[in-house]
């Protein structure tokens, strides 16, 4: 075993090691909280310093299979989320100050992230199916975290359903799989399929695994749960969103080998992808929180990051992973912000679009973002996403009706050329990422996604134009299309859930039969 | 309306007009019109709420302000009966108190012996410590919807009573949020018909709440707010003379939003409007009782009648007991008072007292008169004795509206009683004296600079605000969180956020000012007599005279501007402090006040200053307008500065959990990281602790160690032959101070009805609204927990305001008989009262004065 592959070994395994050990509470109990802190930052700063070895030595450590291995998107969203968990300890050391239970809390969230580390190793469906199975119980202690709360104890519980169908349906991907290929390990499944082709038995466990996937992803209709974790501390919910809820779109990357072929199970994520995109999208409009509405933005995202794997485009469901994580994360942390964000927002005042520039604003963003990649790098990604790309940007097109003139509507016009020229420069630099993913992109279902876009920037015009049109729509999305309410009211009959959470007078409750995204 | 016109306060009529609750209709009932009578009880039950204002103008309210009208004691009875409310300290914490020491035995036997006369039967100390071990008896009445909440499943679910107060909390913030969601409901025909709609298509509901005829049901439920109340209360039964007490507890189940639909009302009537939410809020929550009536079918509906009437026709003889049990936390409340009182007045007696020969000072600084200034002011005199302190109302005596340049972003900066009526624009002057036609051309230049940025930042945004968009924004620009996120990692120690600069080029900023405009030089003059005689001002001036404003610097704060200065209605006073300096600095308004026989030295010069409440720094503006020799004072004060500003950090680096011994430059750099740090849940404790107001010389105060819990204001009896000044105070700023404390007082004695919650789970409602705390529920109001709690144990003491005054006593007692809402205050014990007399401290009882500390004589 060479230097390097001893380092490459440590990069792997030790930053789970230090976080496990980091789940331990101190041997002295009576130790300050400060101190409790000190040791957990130093410790995750630990573990992300030897995160950046197992990412700068790709590659090595392959004694390590048939169990675990790491790939280079694995270890770029170890290193992410290890930053995040440093960050998100960082910060929670000083916003629970006084708080109670914070041991308890570290250890938490300790463990999410040795398990979300594990999960990113894996090469073996009994490691992925334990890791996905360890996030989910971990993170249930920090989602709990006031176990006072009957909306807290009831997001918990819904997650916990959903957990254990996703486990089922994963199970019954593994024991498919293994059946076909006669081993666990991923690696000799990616050999199968490409030797053999596709059996029925690996569409059917290509299916189960996007059920897996649909359920721990926060996708419609089993969203309910992310959206009433605001009974948590705000950092649990900048982890969950920013580092555990993306897991699903990590795994169907890792798993593009099985999903280029299994076209009943592509034809899944595009449906549940592309609706929990639109849906989730329209109601995250209407949304009257900003936590709330933070969610409703998340579901939304996990949707067209499940869509964009359903297309093939897998490096830029990676890039999507990354970003999202890191704007999200950051969202959260600073959502109280919103307050002065509103004050500035009473400065700037309100702007409507002029009508001519909501039906020029897409012909000029698509042609830019097309020209931009024409010229840069062509093969980046099929014309549609090209086009995608532009109905996204075009608002920023959107000229005001109040600075009218030449001057002003010229230099708001140059300014959103810049700015789209510039984003969608930075999507082809960090397109060009190293992080050894593969497109293989689906034209058809690509048209379709591009229909669903323009349908979606449609509805964006009428709303400026003529909000009234579109009255009993709001009302649809304000109330989450019902989704969230069949679902609880099902789960709770399917799986009557009664539990005592450790309330001072000491009297029972169950759970509340009450679903409460926004909603009663 | 200027300074003057405070004693026209909107709310004196209104207190006046309060009558006690519970007072019986008797047989004159049946032939006073019904509906007329309905609507009186209505009426009265939202009388009943206090407003709450807006995050991004939050000032300090007595949640109790619209029932100071009844004694403190019956007050609390009825929030017990009424809302489950707490409003005296819970026994626990007089438990603690009790044990650590914090009340002593004498303590309670003072306010045992104090209380002993009210109608009560007395109390012995054994019984005080008994009731400490046992909580005080819960003595809620129930709503309809309590009484009909009876299926064997409910424990099963939430109550109807959560759900609903859920229902009606969302479809109040989906009314009221204008900022928050980017595509809005039409709201055509008010709340009530919103609400009316928005159920009416609400196809889960029913579902949820096992109502499977809800559907049905609600094509009963009346057209107009008006009907509504009608429809449900004729149904009711109840007996009339409890109307106005059952309404006020349905409204308490949604007090968040009720109090946020009096805020809306109380705007509306500065404004001489009147506004119709609140009523609608009530019909609103009434209507749900019936509806529930409606759904569960004939044999219930005489049931619930029943247990509700048998219920409320006990209400009188309920509330009596409860006003009974709760004696002894009036006991309680008054020990835990009279051991800081005490203190207090030993303090008071001992203090320096005037000087033999007047001293010439060559500073005079005007302190805004939050509990924040006093140790700042404490420190600046004890480092440079040559510097005369003033206290006064923050906004310096203009009732301003402040515009920031070329925006529509109008908004007050004055106390929340007032209505502005100075107009503050932005105007730019450079330092040297340039034409006006310069500075106008130059104004016009940075407004159509700052608007080309605010288009561009616009822009920006909706990159990332519409659904399409933000998909695609992450993949491109989420990188670029990469440094944001860093900065939780550990935070800098930037300078103040200078908000209201936004989007201004740089190459402005320095030489944007606010000043008052529209104001003829006759208006001008006028103002500034006025200012400079409320200061105490308008003779002796000193060569450099200092108008300091204060604001607080945090960061991630929903409630920062509830650490700004409540003078200038949750802003800080840096508007108000500029353009009163530069007014008071212009020859023009000088010759004018000349004419009226105020002087104003030539050499003497206004500064503007800002105290940074969290850093304990001040900070100077406009300074490049100044002559010479006024800069160069200013710049020698700077010395000054730094050792007072280090001696108050000192002294309050303990309570945050700082090392007060830590070297001058690492404190403020800790402070400083502290203002600027988002993960920071307790920038500064701003106005907890405070106890007391004195409203008199500083002789009487100087050189006292008041520990930052008492409000100062300047009062010279002397100067103030017609007790006008006297008057002004003790019906402007006594008020809002009485506000500030018994805000910290509610939100400290229910921290679950009356203050906001834990600040880790509040989430931000309508973009500046206020806060749920988690998903939903009511909206709430009042302070967070971690503004009043440091983890291990509260830091401010609810305890009742004492106001000393040092005027005689015919120039108080003139006030008191003519205001209300003074004469209240005192009667109904929600303020203390004293005067400085040269015999000692006099303490004002029921038309009388006794000395203070003394019990029954």
């Amino acid at each position: 075993m060479t230097l390097l592959q001893i380092f490459a070994i440590a990069g792997v395994c030790l930053p789970v090691v230090l976080m496990l050990l980091a789940m331990l509470p101190p041997q002295r109990r009576a130790s300050p909280k400060a101190a409790k802190w000190n040791r957990f930052n130093l410790l995750s700063a630990a573990a992300l310093m030897l995160t950046v070895l197992a990412v700068i030595l790709p590659g090595k450590g392959h004694i390590l299979q048939p169990w675990l291995h790491p790939t280079p998107l694995g270890g770029v969203l170890a290193l992410l989320v290890q930053l995040l968990g440093t960050v998100i300890g960082a910060f929670s050391s000083r916003y629970l100050e006084g708080e109670h239970g914070q041991q308890r809390y570290i250890s938490a969230l300790s463990g999410v992230l040795a398990a979300v580390h594990l999960l990113l190793l894996a090469d073996h469906w009994a490691v992925l199916i334990v890791a996905w199975a360890l996030v989910g119980v971990a993170l249930q202690h920090l989602l709990c975290f006031y176990p006072d709360r009957p909306f807290a104890l009831l997001a918990a519980y819904k997650k916990r359903i959903a957990d254990r169908v996703a486990d089922v349906a994963l199970l019954g991907a593994a024991a498919l799989a293994w059946n076909a290929v006669g081993s666990g390990s991923f690696s000799e499944l990616w050999v199968h399929v490409a030797r053999e082709g596709m059996s029925t038995a690996l569409h059917a466990s290509a299916v189960c695994l996007v059920l897996a996937v649909i359920l721990r992803t926060a996708l419609l209709p089993v969203h309910g749960w992310l959206l009433q974790v605001m009974e948590a501390p705000t950092p649990v919910s900048a982890l969950l969103h920013a580092g555990v809820v993306n897991l699903g779109g990590f795994v169907l990357i890792r798993f593009a080998p099985l999903m280029e072929h299994a076209t009943f199970a592509r034809a899944l994520l595009i449906a549940f992808g592309l609706g929990t995109a639109v849906l989730a999208g329209l109601v995250m409009l209407t949304r009257i929180s900003i936590k709330v509405r933070l969610a409703w933005s998340t579901v939304a995202q996990m949707g067209f990051m499940v869509l964009e794997c359903g297309l093939g485009l897998y490096t830029l469901a990676a890039l999507h992973l990354i970003g999202h994580s890191l704007y999200k994360a950051h969202a959260f942390l600073s959502a109280s912000t919103v307050v002065r964000e509103t004050r500035l927002q009473f400065l700037r005042g309100v702007t409507a679009p002029a009508p001519f520039s909501l039906f020029l604003a897409p012909v000029v963003a698509v042609s830019v973002v097309w020209l931009i990649q024409s010229v840069a790098n062509p093969v980046a990604w099929p014309w549609w996403w090209s086009a995608v790309m532009g109905l996204a940007w075009a608002p920023v097109l959107w000229l005001s009706a109040q600075r009218t003139g030449l001057r002003s509507h010229a230099f708001q016009g140059m300014t959103g050329v810049l700015m789209i020229a510039g984003l969608s420069a930075a999507a082809l630099l960090a397109h060009a990422l190293p992080l050894g993913v593969l497109d293989i992109p689906q034209h058809t279902l690509g048209l379709i996604t591009l229909l669903a876009m323009a349908a979606v920037y449609l509805l964006l015009v009428v709303l400026q134009l003529r909000p009234q049109a579109l009255h009993a729509w709001r009302r649809w999305s304000y109330a989450g299309f019902y989704v969230d309410e069949i679902y609880t009211r099902l789960a709770l009959r399917l799986w009557p859930g009664r539990w005592t959470p450790d309330q001072q007078h000491g009297e029972k409750r169950a759970l509340p039969a009450l679903a409460a995204d926004e909603r009663p | 309306m200027t300074i003057s016109d405070f004693g026209t306060l909107p709310i004196e009529e209104r207190v006046a007009s309060t009558a006690p609750a519970s007072e019986p209709t008797g047989m004159a009932g049946a032939t006073v019109d019904c509906d007329s009578q309905l609507d009186a009880a209505c009426e009265q039950a939202c009388e009943a709420i206090a407003p709450a204002w807006p995050l991004d103008r939050a000032i300090a309210v007595n949640p109790h302000w619209s029932r100071i009208g009844l004694p403190l004691r019956q007050v609390a009875a009825r929030m017990a009966v009424l809302g489950d409310i707490h409003v005296f300290p819970t026994r626990e914490s007089q438990q603690q108190a009790w044990l650590a020491g914090r009340i002593s035995p004498e303590d309670l036997q003072h306010a045992l012996a104090k209380l002993a006369g009210t109608t009560a039967p007395a109390l012995t100390q054994a019984q005080c410590l008994d009731a400490l071990g046992s909580a005080p008896k819960r003595n809620q009445l129930p709503l309809l919807i309590d009484v009909l909440d009876d299926d064997p499943a409910r424990h099963t679910r939430l109550s109807w009573r959560q759900a609903i107060t859920h229902q009606v909390s969302q479809t109040c913030a989906a009314y009221f949020d204008e900022q928050q969601a980017d595509w809005q409901p039409e709201r055509f025909g008010g709340l009530y018909a919103f609400w009316r709609d928005t159920l009416k298509h609400d196809h889960g509901i029913g579902m949820l709440m096992g109502l499977p005829r809800l559907g049905h049901v609600l094509e009963a439920l009346p057209e107009t707010w008006q009907a509504a109340e009608r429809w449900v209360l004729h149904r009711l039964g109840l007996p009339r003379a409890v109307w106005a007490d059952y309404l006020e507890s349905v409204l308490l189940t949604v007090n968040g939003w009720a109090s946020w639909c009096a805020y809306l009302g109380w705007q509306a009537r500065l404004e001489g409007r009147t506004d119709p939410h609140l009523r609608e809020l009530l019909a609103i929550r009434l209507a749900w009782g019936a509806i529930l009536l409606e759904c569960k079918g004939q044999a219930a509906h005489l049931q619930a009648f029943t247990a509700l009437q048998t219920e409320w026709s006990r209400a009188p003889a309920v509330l009596k007991q409860a006003e009974e049990n709760l004696l002894v936390d009036e006991v309680w409340q008054c020990a835990l008072e009279v051991g800081y009182q005490r203190t207090l007045a030993q303090q008071l007696t001992q203090a320096d007292g005037p000087s033999p020969v007047e001293p010439e000072f060559e500073v005079q600084a005007a302190f805004c008169i939050d509990v924040r200034s006093e140790p700042m002011r404490r420190a600046l005199e004890a480092v440079w004795p040559a510097i005369q302190t003033i206290g006064f109302a923050g906004f310096f005596g203009v009732p301003a509206a402040y515009t920031p340049l070329a925006t529509q972003a109008r908004r007050p900066q004055l106390p929340g009683l007032l209505l502005p009526s100075v107009e503050v624009m932005d105007r730019i002057v450079l330092s040297g004296g340039t034409a006006e036609s310069t500075n106008e051309s130059l104004r016009h230049s940075a407004s159509e600079a700052r608007m080309d940025r605010f288009g561009i930042t616009d822009q920006w945004l909706a990159a990332s605000r519409w659904p399409g968009a933000a998909f695609s924004f992450v993949e491109a620009a989420g990188f670029g969180y990469l440094g944001k996120l860093s900065h939780w990692l550990k935070p800098g120690g930037a300078d103040r956020a200078r908000d209201d600069l936004e989007g201004l080029p740089g190459r402005y900023r320095s030489f944007c000012r606010p000043q008052i405009t529209g104001l003829d030089l006759q208006a001008k003059v006028s103002l500034a007599a006025g200012v400079l005689h409320a200061m105490g001002l308008d003779r002796k001036l000193a060569p450099l005279v200092l108008l300091v404003g204060h604001g607080s610097q945090s960061n991630n704060n929903a409630h920062a501007a509830a650490l700004d200065c409540g003078a200038c209605c949750g802003q800080t006073g840096e508007v108000n402090a500029r353009s009163v300096a530069q007014l008071l600095n212009q020859a023009t308004v000088r010759e004018g006040l000349q004419a009226r026989g105020i002087c104003v030295p030539d050499e003497t010069a206004f500064v503007a200053a800002l105290h940074n409440t969290t850093t304990d720094e001040i900070e100077g503006f406009d300074l490049d307008l100044l002559p010479a020799a006024a800069r160069a004072g200013w710049d020698r004060l700077q010395d000054v500065f730094v050792h007072a500003c280090d001696q108050v950090r000192r002294e309050r680096a303990s309570k945050l959990g700082l090392d007060p011994r830590t070297p001058h430059a690492d404190l403020l750099d800790q402070l400083r990281r502290r203002a600027n740090d988002g993960a920071q849940t307790r920038p500064e404790w701003g106005l907890a602790g405070n106890a007391s107001f004195l409203i008199a010389p500083r002789d009487r105060s100087r050189g006292l160690r008041l520990d930052g819990r008492s409000f100062l204001h300047d009062y010279d009896a002397s100067q103030d032959a017609d007790g006008s000044v006297l008057e002004l105070l003790m019906t402007a700023p006594m008020l809002v101070t009485h506000w500030i404390n018994w805000q910290y007082h509610a939100s400290t004695c229910d921290p679950l009805h009356l203050g906001s919650g834990n600040k880790v789970l509040h989430n931000v409602v309508g973009g500046h609204i206020g806060v749920f705390e988690g998903n939903g529920g009511d909206l709430r109001i009042g302070l967070s927990r971690q503004s009043l709690h440091d983890g291990k144990r509260w830091v401010h003491e609810p305890l009742r305001l004492t106001v000393v005054i040092d005027a005689s006593q015919q120039a108080i007692e003139a006030v008191i008989r003519k205001h209300a809402v003074v004469q209240q205050l005192l009667d109904n014990g929600w303020l203390y009262l004293w005067r400085f007399d040269p015999a000692g401290l006099r303490q004002y009882e029921l038309g009388g004065w006794r000395p203070v500390m003394s019990t029954t004589d």
